[in-house]
């Protein structure tokens, strides 16, 4: 089974530079059988980051990338709190440089409409669109949105694919919230193995909504995969969700930039 | 409530392959050091059969009823039931329970040790659900009994994402702070605690000897190779928490870590047959 993982990160993994770690990364993935990462943010985080933090981000995944074309795939880090500079970001790294798709994280939350300009641009590019989302029992951060914040999103969106970051962190709450919204798809990676997350997934938004991701370093891949592999669900369903629906979504930009599929 | 069988698909025991190449599927060597059967308090999970244990390819489980987890559970007769589902099941051990807030406790500890052969004597506590922690008097005179009889005592430290706990039933956490200072006063006692992670483990349990943990909320990228990096190697044992957990999370864990073949077969089940003694 071909395995995709839509969701990792240069932090919290071994190595000085960016090209290290992304080494150190793909070495774990190889015992895992990964064929290919996506990678976002860089090795030190900011939750409301500058847009000078932005770029310096996005310069270190560009390293990664570089180092290990083939095997990485590249999401520019933007934020809602700076439009212009994120729209600048977007030409950089993904019109004129090698990324294909878009994350924001806990800058501001998503449901508000001043983001929009971001998200035309990204579509009019291809850009896979990833939102971190979640709902925490003790309170989110202020920037932090919710499942239900990008349902209002991808309302005003409806033909461009989103991805719904963690279902929600809380799954039974997350992908109750984003079932009706076609154009949502739910990120298995970054909590608690805990069991029936894929399964309701599944039933809920159907198997070609759910995407396996890891959060890696921060996760490990194994905790993550056994959400797939441990599922009580078809091969070809834990096709579907190990690499077939992100290679699908991602076959506009891939093709359009003349990369591998 | 509605019976699932524990689905553990072969991909899972025998998963992947890389750059066409087939990887070494575990035999069945591995020790899981928490498993549960029973009713889980909020979620309806999989039940555990013979079949899918087989499937799971484990040489030893150890399983533990999450009926404990009520802090009105009648322990001598979980106990009792837990013994005979674990008869069913090849390869387990029962790892009974006590609440030590339940002025019977000593009633059911002699009757779960009367009930068990020698060599498979296992305690497992949850003090955070019965509402008391390390400083409660009854906690103290068991691990000292367990040092004394040299009876392996497992605690369950957490039992879910804070993040994700429900208000209205929540499954709070226990204290770690008192942890070094029994690990130093009872150096004989065989302390197992469950579902650390990985900065618990480094920052409030450094330098604990004799405490043993299990990888259930070990994460990080090789997350187990990583924590061999800062504590003892044969301190660090396999736990799944199946099936609130995914039960294959385990082989993977190992798989994922790349550990040389000596430090894999610690972990695998050496470190687990030490503890149990
Ligand atoms: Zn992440």
């Amino acid at each position: 089974m071909r395995i995709w993982d839509l969701h990792c990160h240069l932090s919290g993994v071994p190595g000085l530079s960016p090209e290290e770690r992304a080494g150190a990364l793909l070495r774990i993935a190889d015992r895992m059988g990964i064929e290919r990462l996506c990678l976002y943010m860089g090795m030190r985080w900011a939750k409301n980051p500058s847009p000078q933090e932005l770029r310096q981000q996005n310069d270190e995944v560009l390293r990664a990338l570089k180092a290990h074309p083939d095997r990485l795939l590249g999401f520019v880090y933007t934020s809602a709190e700076h439009i212009e500079a994120s729209l600048a970001e977007l030409e950089r790294c993904v019109a004129v440089g090698p990324m294909v798709g878009v994350k924001l994280w806990v800058a501001k939350r998503c449901h508000d409409p001043k983001i929009d300009p971001l998200i035309h641009r990204a579509a009019d590019l291809k850009a896979l669109i990833f939102q971190h989302t979640w709902i925490k029992t003790g309170g989110n951060e202020p920037g932090e949105s919710t499942p239900a914040d990008l349902v209002a999103l991808a309302k005003r969106f409806p033909a461009v694919p989103m991805i719904c970051g963690h279902s929600g962190g809380n799954w039974e709450l997350g992908l109750q919230a984003i079932k009706d919204q076609p154009n949502l798809h739910a990120d298995l990676a970054g909590s608690d193995p805990t069991w029936g997350i894929t399964e309701t997934a599944c039933r809920l938004l159907g198997p070609g909504r759910v995407l396996y991701g890891s959060d890696c370093g921060g996760r490990s891949f194994a905790s993550q995969l056994a959400k797939v592999h441990g599922a009580d669900l078809s091969n070809a369903d834990k096709e579907l969700i190990l690499s077939g629906n992100l290679r699908r979504l991602l076959s506009p930009i891939l093709r359009a930039k003349g990369m591998a599929l | 409530m509605k019976r699932r069988t524990l689905l553990l698909s072969s991909s899972a025991i025998a998963l992947a392959r890389v750059h066409g190449e087939e990887l070494a599927s575990p035999a069945a060597t591995l020790v899981d050091c928490q498993l549960y059967i029973g009713d889980h308090p909020r979620r309806d999970l999989p039940q555990f059969t013979p079949s899918s244990w087989a499937a799971l390819g484990l040489k030893q489980g150890w399983v533990g009823h999450f009926g404990a987890f009520s802090s009105e559970a009648n322990h001598q007769a979980l106990n009792a039931e837990l013994r005979q589902r674990c008869a069913d099941l090849p390869g387990s051990v029962a790892a009974q329970s006590l609440d030590l807030s339940q002025q019977t406790w000593r009633r059911d500890l002699e009757a779960a040790l009367a009930a068990t052969a020698r060599s498979k004597a296992l305690l497992r506590l949850c003090p955070s659900l019965h509402g008391y922690d390390w400083k409660h008097p009854a906690l103290g005179e068991l691990l000292t009994l367990c040092s004394q009889r040299s009876l392996p005592v497992q605690v369950v430290a957490k039992f879910e994402d804070a993040r994700t706990q429900r208000q209205d039933r929540p499954l709070p956490p226990l204290s770690l702070r008192e942890v070094p200072t029994i690990c130093e006063r009872l150096p004989q006692l065989r302390l197992m605690l469950l579902n650390i992670n990985a900065t618990e483990a480094q920052v409030q349990l450094r330098g604990c000897r004799n405490l043993w943990l299990d990888s259930a909320m070990i994460e990080g990228a090789a997350g187990l190779a990583g924590l061999l990096g800062h504590w003892p190697k044969d301190r660090l044992c396999l736990g799944s928490y199946a099936p609130f957990f995914y039960a294959a999370a385990l082989p993977l864990k190992l798989q994922e870590a790349g550990l040389p073949g000596l430090d894999h077969q610690a972990l695998a089940h050496q470190n687990a047959s030490a503890f149990l003694g």
